[in-house]
């Protein structure tokens, strides 16, 4: 029953004007009362009111120890604190807008730039306790390249791994695969993945809609062409249609009966790669055409990915060892086709971006955490800065309210009360700003995160780190204000200027140390700026070897369609001749390697040299049409191109790149030499040299290279270059037009110009240039604005120093300079600490730069200088109002 | 000496909260005639600053062991009444025992050989 008297007495107590007058009645009943006995006792009424008072001790002490029963306690007292602290604010207006704007640009960066990073790298995959998943990679000792660091494995590999482990309680192989989805739109392409028939149960993955795979289904070779397709895709492509479970679709012109769809955000186990449908293993054989099919039963191809789920119990590190040692025994035992592989595992959690790019992606979202972090620190100085000087004008009002008796401690978190509503409100702007902020960078994100599960939601993670960042923030910048105010020394405060001048110097020390900091903050993140920017300038003009402005591609898989070789040359044939007969393309060449993209690697074994670490070394081959060397404008530096004579059945050629020959035969020449691939039975001859070409990067080492003519050597997937006269925007959709004439159920993709793929190839250090650039920016702007507010308040607090010296005959140029000295002094103090700072934080990110030095000597000669140019600025306003003081009028005001 | 014996003792913690339950055994009464109650009944040995009886009253409103109404004195003055509730007959019981045991426990150690005498 008590909570009962309680609640009911503090929601009566919740009307306060009402408790306000009843205490007030009450005590002054009281004090009648007790003068009206007084006098009774024979004293004046004068005399009685005294003493009444006297009697009753503190009426205001009273009143408010009263009022203390009626509120919630510490809440009440937040309460009142945020009231008073928002009255505060709002008398200072400006003031409080310069700290919240600041505020919010640091916390709004960090919090976009967090989103993404989270998105990308710590989201857990939407899969069933992802902690017990691992990835099992391949290692290869003979190709340790920075992208071959991990590989699939063999899909015979991967059986033996599967049958001998013991401490998997599932293990699944899964490759990706471009499918052809015939429906009665546009022909589709669709990223698809044969996977073993437990993949969605060792993964825990459940169906949306209908089932999964049974272990029937992965049976018989060929025999259950059935579908799992991605809730996008049905959504997308078939509107969401709830009967399409039990339905065929049309894929590689077979009908797959479609027996569920996955769950919203599931789209496999790559971020970047993501699958929009999933058939089993078993229907290999209808997938793999061609070559591939030999590849599938080749225990050197290595073309599976694979995923564990560990048993219960099962470490990491047992689970590594056991599958180390089954690899050993494996390469004892094929010699031959396992020459130096070995295996490697990693948790799911850590090559949901696959590793061999997981690295850079590491690298540039701690980039960016750091820059943003920055820009935070700046505009955490900032604040405090502000408040400090605000501290020193509310000096009287707390030592005021010190001497009235309030207690230090609750000074002390009113105003830390006021911090954190600074930085609440800075914090909740600066979530609005990330909104925003994050679907500006994600519409800019590049293809290849284009179609994908990523879920860039604002989930708890996120909210909690902006929550944490803003309390984080209100402490950093709140504590020195606070500190000042538990030191307040009563006396000397109260009686106000007098007092100033010892007060001012020590606080002035605090003001420019943070001043010093941000100059160096800023200048840090300006370095970092100006590197990438410089980097983005080298990546622009980095020449990829081939034709680049007047080019354009479209892709195409007819082996999808169940083109058989023959048709499929006569189609590419067909396709290189109608797309030349179209007014302003000049040639046309089928290549089985789009740019900037993977070419199928094989194993090489030369004639008569010698290759480091003996057999086993992978080359990326290229099978082309006749001209490409013509259409892409890439020279040959000896030998020949490949004629019309070079067809199958005859004998069997090759041109390699300059990298390849010297890889082969240093120092030789290597037209007329010989050598063989993997699992062939005869022997190449080089009849061409061709010149290096970017292969997958721009700005890597320059890659081997083998090409070979299409004719000799099929795929079943290409890429058509057409080399054009003017821009190839304009014949774009003839030459679209043009191939879909030839097949209109063939799926037709990545239909764009070579500078648009340029671009996109050039994102990422477009991106970080653009991103760090802005983030510099707004670190200077910060800093400036900083250093404006410092040397403004100084110049205010030093008028009267002024003034005397004006009096004493001081010229004004030599004021102005006085003022511009101590503010530029400070800059050179931080851009000193701050190059140092750089050149030793930015040391970690030689690997994300083109072809830039970090010492870069313009940067770091620009960058201070930019920075001294907008300090300047930033001093010589005040500087001119302190020339312009009048003497005479300040010396007054004393 | 005698000076010393004569000087009001501030009170202790808490006591107050008792003293005002106790008071208002007897009925209804505003704020300033609990005080005078006090003081006459202790014959003027207990100070009771007039002002801190206030935040007191509200302390024992709000755990709900009194309550409080508005009514008029006998000089015709509006003043607040308060009166026990169930509950504050009941915490006056537990406590005025609590007391007496204190106070009998502090006068056998100030005090030792009382008993034997």
């Amino acid at each position: 029953m008590r909570w009962w008297y309680e609640l009911k007495y503090l929601v009566r107590k919740l009307n306060r004007r009402r408790a306000e007058r009843e205490l007030e009645g009450e005590i002054r009943a009281h004090l009648e009362m007790e003068a009206s006995e007084k006098i009774d006792d024979g004293l004046t009424p004068e005399e009685a009111r005294y003493a009444a008072r006297r009697a009753f001790g503190s009426v205001a002490i009273a009143t408010e120890e009263s009022r203390a029963m009626w509120g919630f306690g510490t809440l009440e007292i937040l309460w009142q604190d945020l009231r008073y602290g928002i009255r505060l604010l709002r008398t200072k207006p400006g003031f409080a807008a310069a700290a919240v704007l600041s505020l919010a640009l640091g916390i709004g960066a960090n919090t976009t730039i967090f989103t993404l990073v989270n998105a990308l790298l710590l989201r857990p995959l939407p899969v069933t306790a992802p902690a017990q998943l691992v990835s099992v990679y391949g290692t290869d000792e003979n190709n340790r390249g920075q992208f071959l660091s991990y590989t699939p494995l063999s899909y015979l590999n991967f059986r033996d791994y599967r049958e001998q482990s013991r401490v998997f309680s599932g293990l699944v192989a899964h490759t990706r695969i471009a499918m052809s989805l015939t429906t009665a739109g546009e022909p589709q392409q669709a990223p698809a993945e044969i996977v073993s028939a437990d993949y969605f149960d060792v993964l825990g993955v459940k169906a949306f809609l209908g089932r999964t795979f049974t272990s029937e289904e992965d049976k018989i070779l060929g025999a259950q062409p059935v579908v799992v397709l991605s809730h996008a895709l049905w959504q997308t492509r078939f509107g969401g249609d709830p009967t399409l479970v039990g339905k065929t679709v049309r894929l590689n012109n077979l009908n797959y009966t479609v027996i569920g769809i996955a769950p919203q955000h599931f789209r496999g186990t790559d971020l970047a790669a993501a699958s929009d449908l999933w058939i089993p293993m078993m229907m290999h054989d209808h997938v793999f055409t061609g070559a591939m099919r030999d590849y599938f039963n080749s225990r050197r191809s290595i073309l599976m990915d694979v995923t564990g789920r560990l048993k219960p119990g099962v470490s990491f590190g047992q689970a590594e060892g056991e599958m180390k040692a089954i690899a050993a025994r494996l390469e004892q035992q094929y010699p031959r086709e396992n020459v130096k592989r070995g295996v490697s595992m990693i948790p799911l959690s850590h090559s949901a971006i696959h590793p061999n790019f997981r690295r850079v992606f590491v690298q540039s979202g701690a980039m960016l955490m750091a820059a943003v972090g920055l820009v935070l620190l700046i505009a955490c100085a900032n604040v405090a800065n502000l408040l400090l000087v605000r501290s020193e004008a509310r000096r009287r009002e707390i030592a005021m309210r010190l001497a009235l008796g309030a207690r230090r401690g609750r000074l002390v978190r009113q105003l830390l009360t006021e911090s954190f509503m600074l930085a609440g409100l800075g914090g909740a702007l600066g979530l609005l700003l990330a909104v925003w902020g994050r679907e500006l960078l994600w519409a800019l994100r590049p293809p290849f995160l284009q179609n994908t599960g990523i879920d860039i939601s604002l989930n708890g993670k996120v909210l909690g780190f902006t929550l944490l960042l803003s309390l984080l923030t209100s402490l950093i910048f709140g504590l020195a204000p606070a500190w000042r105010a538990s030191r307040a020394e009563l006396v000397a405060d109260l009686k106000g200027k007098s007092a100033q001048a010892s007060h001012g110097h020590r606080w002035f020390s605090l003001r420019h140390a943070l001043i010093v900091f941000q100059m160096a903050l800023s200048l840090v993140a300006l370095i970092g700026a100006g590197l990438f920017l410089r980097s983005l300038h080298h990546a622009r003009r980095i020449n990829p070897g081939f034709e680049t402005e007047k080019m354009m591609t479209l892709s195409f898989v007819v082996g999808a369609l169940g083109y058989s070789e023959a048709q499929g040359q006569e189609f590419y044939r067909r396709a290189e001749q109608r797309v030349e007969t179209i007014p302003g393309v000049e040639r046309a060449a089928v290549s089985s390697v789009a740019p900037f993209a993977w070419g199928f690697h094989r194993t090489v074994t030369p004639e008569g040299g010698t290759l480091p670490g003996g057999q086993g070394i992978l080359v990326t081959t290229n099978q082309v049409g006749l001209k490409y060397f013509d259409a892409l404008g890439i020279a040959l530096l000896d030998g020949r191109q490949f004629t019309e004579r070079d067809r199958e059945g005859v004998s069997r050629i090759a041109i390699i790149n300059e990298a390849a020959a010297r890889l082969f035969w240093p120092g030789q020449n290597a037209i007329g030499k010989r050598f063989r691939f993997y699992g062939d039975d005869s022997s190449r001859e080089i009849v061409g040299l061709a010149r290096n070409t970017v292969a997958l990067n721009l700005g890597e080492e320059p890659q081997p290279q083998i090409f070979l003519p299409i004719q000799q050597n099929y795929s079943p997937a290409v890429t058509l270059f057409v080399r054009t006269q003017g821009d190839p925007a304009d014949v774009l959709n003839a030459v679209r037009r043009e191939v879909q004439s030839l097949d209109q159920n063939l799926p037709l993709v990545n239909i764009k110009t070579l500078p648009e793929i340029l671009g996109e190839a050039l994102w990422a250090p477009r991106m970080s240039a653009a991103l760090l650039g802005f983030f510099g920016a707004l670190a200077l702007v910060l800093a400036a604005v900083g250093l404006y507010g410092v040397m403004a308040y100084t110049v205010t607090e030093r008028k009267r120093e002024i003034g005397i010296r004006l009096a004493l005959g001081a010229e004004r140029d030599q004021i102005l300079l006085l003022v511009l000295k101590r503010g530029l002094g400070l800059v050179a103090v931080g851009a000193l600490l701050g190059v140092g700072a750089g050149w030793l934080a930015l040391r970690m990110l030689t690997n994300l730069l083109y072809d830039v030095s970090v010492v870069d000597p313009l940067t770091f000669v620009a960058m201070p200088t930019l920075l001294f140019l907008v300090a300047l600025v930033a001093c010589y306003l005040p500087a001119r109002r302190a020339m312009k003081v009048d003497p005479l009028l300040t010396l007054r005001c004393e | 000496m005698r000076k010393q014996k004569d000087e009001p003792i501030d009170m202790l913690q808490g006591t107050l909260d008792l003293l005002i339950l106790r008071t208002l055994l007897f009925g209804p009464i505003h704020g300033h005639a609990i005080a005078k109650s006090i003081e006459q009944t202790s014959q003027d040995v207990l100070r009771v600053d007039h002002g801190s009886l206030y935040p007191a009253l509200q302390r024992l409103e709000r755990r709900g062991l009194i309550t409080a109404k508005w009514g008029t004195s006998e000089n015709n003055r509006r003043a607040r009444y308060y009166r026990l509730t169930a509950a504050g007959r009941k915490m006056l019981v537990t406590e005025t025992s609590k007391w007496e045991r204190l106070s009998e426990a502090i006068a056998r150690i100030l005090n030792p050989n009382r008993e034997e005498a």
